[in-house]
């Protein structure tokens, strides 16, 4: 193996590039799954029956304690078969990725409602708010305050698991970097670097941001 | 115009590099083309260290000769009783019997794919591996001339449903190919396949899933590959083997392997070609040693082909 090259570096970053972009869109479609079906999951946990309750986190607890991977390969695999081959690898591992993540977010979610202080259930019922009005109102508002800081550190965290969908045949980052190994035989350096630079600068403005927001949250009465 | 024909010749070499890739799962290292440094050990008087004549003189007295090879089936590789076999192994181990140099004065040395080239006259003095002859690695070694050619092929459901003949005409239909990671398939199909009809993933295996999934209906890859996989499966097999076509310069892209040697081993090298030409000219003692690797005289005899006319500038 040979060391840094400029000239190579040169010549995989457009290739790189190309994967970030993929890399980008995967993120902002599984994030949007993640925060949704994470939400969902958490209020349905607090409102529904035991019936409900129970084999719902279940489900979330059985996602939450397998890998990624083997969740990828298999739904991948079933598309095929039960529903439809055609359906993109794309949308298949952002879906399932946006899933997976949201078994975390749910428990985040979980914990913003839980924090709120007992006091504040009461009240609405005491004001005879709607079921609607306490959540939209009172309850998510508070929730989010307190859950956006964990919330944003799964989306992080999911943001650098995107390489996992090439098992599945996406050309992300890592396999972009991949194939130019492939083609020359070199790069090998030069191309994880840049791509772990990308992820680093796509990344750690987001945490620097959301250590901000934890501070001032902190600071906060809620 | 020279850069043009510099640039054009940079591709097809690097395609004919690429499909040497296909075979090489998990190796990878330097660039061949980075080699030339490594090479400057040698000398131009027949590449000997000291004063007993050239390496086929010491090698037909009875001396060691060392040869790298880079355990890659079928070509050469180390067997489960720990002997170094393989389509190229036995082909020059039958060549260099006939000049008079014995197996057991091969020294095997287990090399890393990257390292075949510019480990040559420093820990080994020729290489045996299989190793396609390409413009730019002529440049730096002396390629005896080609024991084997190895065609691509497409991997199709069995019958072949959709009709697919080759890499390029497919790319006409509404097909969608099935590709490695990092091969030369790979990259003629992004030149001439829209995106959407490609299917790219890392290994043989996970294409012959998507294949049977319905996901893709053709996988392009060098036939030696194919035809194990298709072997060992009903489902599926394999088309007539083809030459993939440069999609900028429409030639054929052709894959063809041979011994190398250092430069300054051209009396070794001349020597091996005489015997390659008596051994390929008898094809039924050439398929006895290679058939049972898989290579056939139909798919795989070079017929005449010369690394002079793979290298045409760079030959030595």
């Amino acid at each position: 193996m040979e060391g840094w090259s400029n000239e190579r570096a040169a010549e995989v970053f457009p290739m790189v590039l190309d994967g970030f972009w993929v890399v980008l869109q995967v993120t902002a479609v599984a994030a949007t799954i993640a925060v949704l079906v994470g939400l969902a999951v958490a209020i349905t946990e607090q409102v529904s029956s035991p019936w409900v309750r129970r084999p719902l986190s279940g489900v979330m607890q059985f996602i939450r304690n397998t890998p990624l991977l083997v969740q990828l390969l298999l739904v991948w695999a079933a598309t095929s078969y039960y529903i439809n081959p055609d359906w993109s690898a794309f949308i298949v591992g952002s879906a399932v990725l946006g899933v997976h993540y949201s078994s975390y977010t749910s428990e985040s979610f979980r914990a913003g409602i839980e924090a709120i202080p007992q006091g504040q259930w009461e009240a609405s019922t005491a004001l005879s708010l709607p079921a609607h009005r306490t959540w939209f109102a009172v309850i998510l508002p508070q929730m989010m305050r307190r859950s956006t800081a964990a919330v944003a550190n799964w989306l992080i965290a999911m943001f650098k698991e995107v390489p996992a969908l090439f098992a599945i045949g996406v050309l992300e980052m890592i396999s972009q970097v991949d194939k130019y190994l492939g083609q020359t035989y070199s790069g090998a350096v030069e191309g994880y670097t840049i791509a772990g630079l990308l992820f680093l600068a796509a990344s750690y403005p987001v945490a620097v941001a959301m250590r901000r927001l934890e501070n001032r949250l902190a600071k906060s009465n809620f | 115009m020279y850069t043009r024909k510099f640039l054009e010749e940079t591709t097809v070499s690097d395609n004919l590099k690429l499909n040497r890739r296909n075979l090489m799962f998990g190796v990878s290292g330097g660039a061949a083309a980075l080699a030339l440094g490594a090479c400057s050990r040698t000398d131009s008087n027949g590449g000997g260290d000291g004063d007993g004549g050239s390496l086929l003189e010491r090698a037909q007295d009875g001396e060691t000769i060392r040869v790298a090879y880079a355990d890659e089936a079928p070509y050469a590789y180390t067997a489960e009783d720990g002997s170094v076999v393989g389509q190229s192994v036995d082909t020059h181990v039958h060549i260099l019997e006939q000049l008079g140099i014995s197996a057991d004065q091969i020294d095997w040395q287990l090399t890393e794919w990257g390292s075949l080239i510019p480990g040559l006259g420093g820990t080994h003095d020729m290489v045996i591996a299989g190793m396609y002859v390409t413009p730019d690695r002529c440049e730096n070694v002396a390629f005896a001339n080609p024991d084997y050619i190895m065609p691509d092929a497409l991997l199709v459901l069995a019958g072949n449903p959709g009709g697919y003949t080759t890499l390029n005409e497919m790319a006409d239909t509404d097909g969608v190919i099935g590709v490695m990671n990092g091969t030369s398939e790979q990259e003629i199909a992004d030149q001439i396949y829209p995106e959407d009809r490609i299917n790219v993933q890392g290994d043989l295996d996970s294409l012959i899933l998507e294949l049977k999934a319905g996901r893709l209906d053709a996988i392009a890859l060098t036939s030696a590959n194919l035809q194990l996989a298709a072997d060992a499966d009903d489902e599926i097999e394999t088309t007539e083997g083809f030459w993939p076509k440069d999609p900028e310069t429409g030639e054929d892209i052709i894959g063809a392997g041979a011994a190398v040697f250092q430069p300054g081993d051209t009396d070794f090298r001349d020597a091996v070609n005489d015997e390659v030409a008596k051994l390929l000219d008898d094809t039924e003692t050439w398929e006895s040693i290679v058939g049972e690797y898989g290579f056939t005289v139909e798919t795989n005899h070079p017929e005449g082909l010369t690394a002079e006319e793979l290298c045409p500038d760079t030959y030595q």
